[in-house]
């Protein structure tokens, strides 16, 4: 059932050209160069230390990997984080 | 960088928690709608982060949630850098100081211009000024109204015709007009002299300019008595062109006057007795607070005097002023008065109003009583003075006649 209306909402925004992030409740990620990364739409902070950031999104994990993190803004849904980005990873579950 | 600035103005605390996973806690502030920023990690189990001061009783019901500890670093902002400015002793002193020191100046006088006179005079003025308290470095709260200096300076200093005094802020000025000035002028235009009263000729004295009355004539309001053109009757017509002089002298008339005066004989008046009592109020906007002798005194019948005092920050006027209340016991009396006493009084007062009318100089030669009634207790009288007075008056002559 949940299957199915996933696939149900990919096609409709496919179909209409929506912003995905909004019908389909996924993370939405901004990066200025490595310095700089705003993620919205996230569902929850799990692990956060000045050398990795680990968010629950929609169906997985983003984790964020680097040096010298430190959370500029949280504000409900969205978070700014600063500091120097290596490498940014997509664990689905 | 708006974001902070707005938050310097509301004020933010710096916030450290200690427990597992301290983010989390961060986390549960998002979700309760508590933004945070600067999030830091010091170590496996203590985060820093800041978070608004309006938003402090939230985090305490977060708090009681979680197994967390949270420990106040940091107080930055407007509300807790004033409440600092507030223990800051010396600051405050000195800025009260400050302020009292101004207060102090601004209710001084800095400055008395006199404008308008002579030297001499002028520092007649200025020593008259001085005797009231008026000077350079004075107070202000000493002085009477401007209104009331200009009373006392034109009786106490004869030679003004006019004086105005303004005050504005913490100077005065001053604008005179002698009297000297304007008879000089007077003196040096052409004209006649003409008659202002109804009146019979009774003696001339003229230095200058050809009379054209004599004694015993009755004369009109406006009828010439002296004319400024000497030899009038004459016909030097075909000579130079005659010069008219200003006419010069006195012309002494006898004028009458009626007038009539009514006393009542059953008289009501209230006397002071010399017993005063002074208060001293605070006056601010519609209250008066009463700062020295709270009693009221038993006056059954009394007048209030208010003279009231106003106090100076910089060029502004404070709401605030300060009354001095004289309350002066009067005490009512009752008069019956016989008719010849009322009669006497009313001669009195015939004499003392006709006084006022006349100049100083004329002299009453005589006074009759035309009518005398009583009516509805009221005696009335009708008078009649004769009176010897200078009814000469300058009318200048206008160019082009």
């Amino acid at each position: 059932m949940k299957k199915i209306k996933e696939k149900f909402m990919t096609a409709f925004t496919r179909t209409f050209d929506l912003p995905s992030e909004v019908t389909l409740e996924l993370p939405r990620i901004t990066m200025i160069g490595s310095i700089h990364a705003y993620i919205e739409n996230h569902q929850g902070l799990i692990i956060f230390s000045s050398t990795e950031l680990l968010l629950k999104v929609h169906q997985g994990h983003v984790r964020i990997k680097g040096e010298d993190f430190v959370l500029k803004t949280m504000i409900d849904k969205d978070i700014l984080l600063e500091g120097n980005i290596k490498d940014v990873t997509f664990e689905q579950s | 960088m708006f974001f902070k600035r707005k938050n310097w103005l509301s004020g933010y605390i710096t916030i450290e928690i200690k427990g597992q996973y301290p983010e989390r806690f961060f986390d549960l502030c998002a979700k309760y709608h508590i933004p945070s920023w600067d999030i830091k990690k010091k170590s496996e189990t203590i985060a820093l982060g800041k978070i608004k001061l309006s938003d402090l009783p939230k985090l305490r019901v977060v708090k009681r949630k979680t197994i967390f500890k949270v420990y106040f670093k940091g107080k930055n902002g407007l509300p807790f850098f004033l409440r600092h400015l507030l223990f800051q002793k010396p600051l405050l002193i000195g800025f009260f100081v400050a302020m009292a020191v101004i207060f102090f100046l601004s209710n001084i006088v800095w400055r008395i211009d006199v404008s308008g006179l002579d030297e001499e005079i002028e520092n007649k003025v200025i020593q008259q000024l001085e005797e009231y308290g008026v000077e350079e470095g004075s107070f202000q709260w000493n002085i009477d109204s401007p209104a009331s200096i200009q009373k006392q300076l034109l009786t106490d200093v004869p030679e003004l015709l006019w004086i105005g005094v303004k005050k504005s802020g913490s100077a005065f000025h001053l604008e005179g007009v002698e009297k000297t000035i304007v008879e000089k002028e007077e003196e040096e235009a052409a004209g006649h002299l003409v008659a202002t009263k109804e009146g019979v000729i009774e003696d001339l004295f003229v230095s200058r300019g050809q009379p054209l009355v004599r004694t015993n004539d009755v004369v009109y309001p406006g009828d010439i008595l002296v004319s400024a053109y000497l030899n009038e009757s004459e016909e030097d017509d075909e000579e130079e062109e005659r010069k008219p002089v200003a006419a010069e002298g006195e012309v002494i008339a006898k004028v009458w006057y009626k007038s009539e005066v009514t006393i009542p004989l059953d008289n009501q008046y209230q006397v002071l007795n010399g017993k005063t009592e002074q208060k001293h109020y605070l006056h601010a906007s519609k209250y008066l607070i009463p700062i020295w002798n709270f009693k009221n005194p038993e006056y059954k019948h009394y007048q209030v005097d208010i003279e009231e005092k106003n106090f100076y920050f910089l060029k502004w006027k404070l709401p605030i002023s300060y009354i001095n209340q004289t309350i002066y016991e009067a005490e009512l009396k009752e008069e019956q008065l016989s008719e010849d006493k009322a009669k006497e009084i009313a001669l009195e007062q015939g004499r003392r109003q006709l006084r006022r009318e006349i100049p100083h100089d004329a002299e009453i030669t005589d006074e009759k009583v035309l009518h005398e009634s009583v009516e509805s207790g009221k005696v009335k009288l009708t008078l009649y003075y004769t009176v010897l007075e200078n009814i000469a008056k300058k009318q200048p002559i206008t160019q082009g006649d």
